[in-house]
């Protein structure tokens, strides 16, 4: 596996025996049968995993997927095949097949293939390259090992690491000829306390798009920080009190609470609702959506992070979006074929799980810049209410706007200070309540560890999510103590 | 692409031989793993085809062909495991493949209760489940229902618009397989699906929801009409929700999320939960944990049932199991490790449950509604809140509050919370709305009281 991206692609085409000129004959092929656009993503993931458990590396796993997604766009419909064959003659049958949905004549042509130059946001090649396997089972044994020293209270210890990557290939008749070598890594600790007759459990990870050997270095300094967080995050929850029932003031602390916004705004303002007119964000751009406060980017462009993307899945190079602005709805995500069908442009956020998936507009990076506020007179302006800082993910139904995630870790906040530690719970609001809500936008900016999967129509993505501390005037809590 | 090449109109099925096929491939990979020094050795090869076509505001919108197969080989060498899995079957991919597992199994540590199941306890009989019903559905025929669907959702009151459409399915699947013992198992199933989406829009604001139905039995699931009218239905009774007071109620689950109440207790009792100590049902076993009221019962063998199935993902053979008996834990439910791991033997549950009957006194629905007189009846959840290691149980819900036993007013962006422990121990009445849809077959069950809050 090369870190060129010229031999990668090269490698790429002739792991799945084919050359550029079956890539463009296919393509014109199927525009002679009158569709609006042909579209070719080929892709080869490999990846694998390594999990300690009961103090034993147990398990180890290796995983090949490759295969081809042909896509045929006329008017609003598309006609999709994808099959992990990978030859020529597969290619084909996928291409005829896909080929079928066109009912009536566009008379569109094949472009000439065109490289749209773009950064290149990670390295490419095989992110565990430079760790060998006795290094893998090394860092889980020791990590372990650390972490079980850390309280006597720790009854259970769960590592795991990751890595991936995943090369892309896309080949349209809009002229579309990119190519990606995206590394994907991860490292997670999970634990499980006891005391007495209580049992709590903890976890912490992250990860990003870079070498695998970024937890390694410096002691596996990064690793055991998150080995600390876990036992401190579970052994907090164990002296926790049920949590409160009703609508209050809570304050959200920085980095993974970025999943309020994810949820509820940024899934209503994925393209797609738009054009379907199932948002209810729809028809809303220019019009205040959310408190001044508020500014909310998605970004697919920073270094090495989750979420990034070079370029997206239809060949789009990764950019900066501007969703709302001091508390402005300022535009839409968009992937090619909704922004085509309302009049817009791609901002690059076509995105497919897989191969095997349509793709559909996701976000990438997304998140609410920092504001002034110093994050402890946040805290300090609140009676009575909640301190969240730690999620485990939230859901949202994009018509309604209803959305709901879940603290893992929390406190009540009395008289401005934080107190008993409460139990996990869910939190629910509306958008446009929420939003506006938000009163406190702290200066302590920070994006999420880098853990986010996001799942839409059956597709799981990584993304980021990010914030700094800010205060919501009022959202539902979902404890048991009324 | 010549005239001659244009699409099939109809769907191409598996040909008979698929079966013999995959299963040569699983020895040949088991074959391989042996002569490359596995001890003991497993693998599972599935194909499979589907199409899915899907309309919105009366025209076809997509149409998606899917052909995949995939093989996933498990190695043992003195007890170390290593796995691997590839979509790639050419002869130099499955030498690699077994190559890579076996490289992952050198390094990773001895752990006796790796390996195979115990040779008596792998399945012997097959009978046949009657899951396999191919017929060759046309694409023309997908289309019209996935636009009567559509229509049906559309035409069935001026307030519905449209949203995300409806859509029609088929898949055929064939998985085999096998292990270094001499196991071997084909299975062939067919899964047909209609699904709709319906928006409903007022002054007040928009509201979705979905219906849809799966069968292995083409003839068998319910029409595209009856899908359509139903996501219409659903979409339109949620329009214009009140909020409504925090406080404890009580709390019905309808018959569609009643089993998402019952899924956390399967889970805390399930093996790898057990031995991970991550479930509040530790040391359960024989032990009131839910209403004495309340019986669970599995029946793995079921015809013509998507989730029925002779063995297990270990190839241990499955049978039937009453899983909580009047409140009490029966039997965990084990896999072969998991099993290991807790010194005692496998159940048969490597992959979870197939059909789980809840056995008890059933009350017509709206004698329930009469006995919970004031509270919430749920009709949908969004959000995971369930800590399984402490039981702590919050969720988000939409429903309909209740007054007087009678069903009031639509109520959502609400959350439900309590403890799981509470939760099944308060379980006071199970509905006669009998639906056997999926896992579970179950009617409305009744929560004594919960933690209900709005804004």
């Amino acid at each position: 596996m090369s870190d060129s991206p010229v031999q990668s692609r090269q490698d790429l085409l002739e792991q799945a025996e084919l050359t550029d000129q079956d890539l463009a004959l296919n393509v014109t092929d199927m525009m002679d049968r009158q569709i609006d656009d042909a579209e070719l993503f080929i892709q080869h993931n490999r990846s694998e995993a390594w999990a300690l458990e009961d103090g034993k590396v147990k398990d180890g796993s290796f995983s090949v997927s490759q295969g081809v997604g042909v896509r045929a766009i006329t008017g609003e419909k598309t006609g999709f095949a994808h099959t992990n064959e990978l030859n020529e003659s597969a290619l084909r049958k996928a291409c005829v097949m896909a080929a079928s949905i066109a009912d009536r004549g566009g008379n569109r042509r094949a472009e000439v293939p065109t490289d749209v130059p773009f950064r290149r946001l990670y390295p490419g090649g095989d992110p565990t390259a430079d760790v060998t396997n006795d290094d893998k089972v090394r860092f889980l044994s020791e990590l372990d090992q650390f972490t079980r020293a850390l309280d006597p209270r720790i009854a259970e210890v769960s590592i795991s690491i990751r890595g991936s990557t995943d090369r892309v290939l896309v080949y349209g008749s809009d002229g579309t000829n990119q190519f990606d070598d995206r590394p994907l890594v991860n490292c997670r600790v999970h634990v499980i306390v006891k005391d007495g007759s209580r049992m709590e459990s903890g976890t912490d990870g992250s990860g990003g798009r870079y070498p695998l050997d970024m937890f390694f270095r410096d002691d596996f300094a990064t690793a055991k920080e998150m080995a600390r967080e876990a036992v401190r995050m579970a052994i907090t929850k164990l002296d926790s009190v049920a949590a409160p029932a009703g609508e209050m003031p809570v304050v959200l602390g920085p980095g993974w609470a970025g999943v309020l916004l994810h949820e509820a705004v940024g899934h209503g303002l994925e393209g797609d609702c738009e054009r379907k007119k199932t948002s209810c964000f729809e028809g809303k751009i220019g019009e205040k959506v959310a408190n001044e406060l508020c500014t909310v980017v998605d970004d697919a462009t920073l270094d090495g992070r989750r979420g990034s993307l070079s370029i997206d899945d239809e060949g789009t190079p990764g950019q900066r979006t501007v969703l709302i602005e001091d508390g402005i709805l300022k535009g839409f995500m968009w992937d090619k074929h909704n922004a085509i069908l309302t009049g817009n442009q791609s901002t690059g956020n076509g995105r497919r799980e897989s191969f095997a998936s349509l793709t559909i507009p996701r976000m990438t990076n997304t998140f609410l810049l920092g504001g002034e506020s110093d994050p402890e007179d946040i805290v300090r302006s609140v009676t009575k209410g909640v301190y969240c800082s730690a999620f485990s993910g939230g859901q949202v139904d994009p018509s309604s706007g209803r959305f709901v995630f879940a603290t893992t870790e929390a406190y009540l906040i009395e008289d401005g200070k934080l107190t008993s530690p409460v139990h996990g719970c869910m939190l629910t609001g509306y958008p446009w309540d929420v939003m506006n809500s938000i009163t406190m936008v702290g200066s302590d900016f920070a994006l999420d560890p880098g853990v986010g999967t996001c799942g839409k129509q059956g597709q799981g993505v990584p993304v980021g999510v990010g914030q700094p501390t800010i205060k919501v005037e009022q959202i539902t809590v979902g404890g048991t103590s009324t | 692409m010549t005239r001659e090449e244009s699409a099939t109109e109809a769907i191409e099925l598996h040909d008979e031989n698929v079966a013999n096929e995959l299963s040569e491939l699983v020895e040949r990979l088991i074959e391989e793993a042996q002569g490359q020094g596995a001890h003991q050795s497993s693998a599972t090869v599935s194909d499979s085809i589907s199409v899915e076509v899907s309309a919105r505001e009366r025209d076809i919108e997509n149409i998606a062909y899917e052909q995949g197969r995939a093989f996933r080989v498990s190695v043992y060498v003195d007890h170390r495991e290593g796995t691997a899995v590839t979509s790639d079957v050419t002869d130099s991919a499955i030498k690699d493949t077994v190559a890579q597992a076996l490289s992952i199994a050198r390094f990773t540590e001895v752990d006796a209760c790796n390996g195979l199941p115990d040779q008596d306890r792998l399945a012997t009989e097959f009978p046949d489940l009657e899951q396999n019903f191919p017929q060759p559905v046309s694409i023309e025929q997908l289309k019209a229902d996935a636009l009567l669907a559509d229509a049906s959702s559309l035409d069935f009151d001026p307030c519905i618009l449209p949203a995300d459409g409806a859509s029609a399915s088929q898949t055929a699947t064939c998985s085999v397989r096998g292990n270094s013992l001499g196991f071997i198992n084909a299975n062939r199933y067919t899964i047909y699906g209609r699904s709709a989406t319906a928006l409903a829009r007022s002054d007040a604001g928009m509201q979705t929801d979905y219906w849809f139905d799966q069968n292995c039995q083409f003839e068998n699931i319910e029409s595209a009409e009856f899908i359509g009218r139903e996501a219409a239905q659903r979409a339109l009774r949620r329009l214009n929700p009140r909020s409504v007071t925090a406080g404890t109620y009580p709390v019905m689950y309808d018959r569609w999320t009643a089993p998402s109440l019952l899924y956390p207790l399967i889970e805390a009792i399930s093996g790898g939960n057990l031995y991970r100590q991550e479930t509040y049902l530790q040391d359960s076993l024989n032990t009131e944990v839910a209403t004495t009221s309340m019986t669970l019962r599995e029946y793995p063998h079921l015809r013509k049932r998507i989730q029925s199935r002779n063995c297990d993902a270990d190839g241990v053979a499955t049978s039937e199991h009453t899983i909580i008996n009047k409140g009490v834990v029966n039997t965990y439910l084990l896999g072969t490790y998991s099993a290991r791991r807790l010194k005692l033997t496998s159940t048969g549950h490597a992959g979870g449950v197939t059909n789980v009957h809840v056995d008890a006194d059933l009350t017509p629905v709206d004698e329930l509604l009469k006995k919970m007189n004031h509270g919430l009846l749920v009709t949908s959840l969004i959000g995971s809140g369930t800590n399984l290691v402490t039981g702590d149980y919050s969720c988000g819900a939409a429903g309909f509050w209740v007054e007087n036993g009678e069903i009031a007013y639509p109520v959502d962006n609400i959350t439900i919370a309590s403890n799981l422990d509470l939760m099944y121990k308060g379980i006071v009445g199970f509905g006669d709305d009998t639906q056997d849809r999926g896992t579970f077959r179950t009617g409305s069950i009744l929560v004594n009281e919960m933690t209900v809050a709005s804004n």
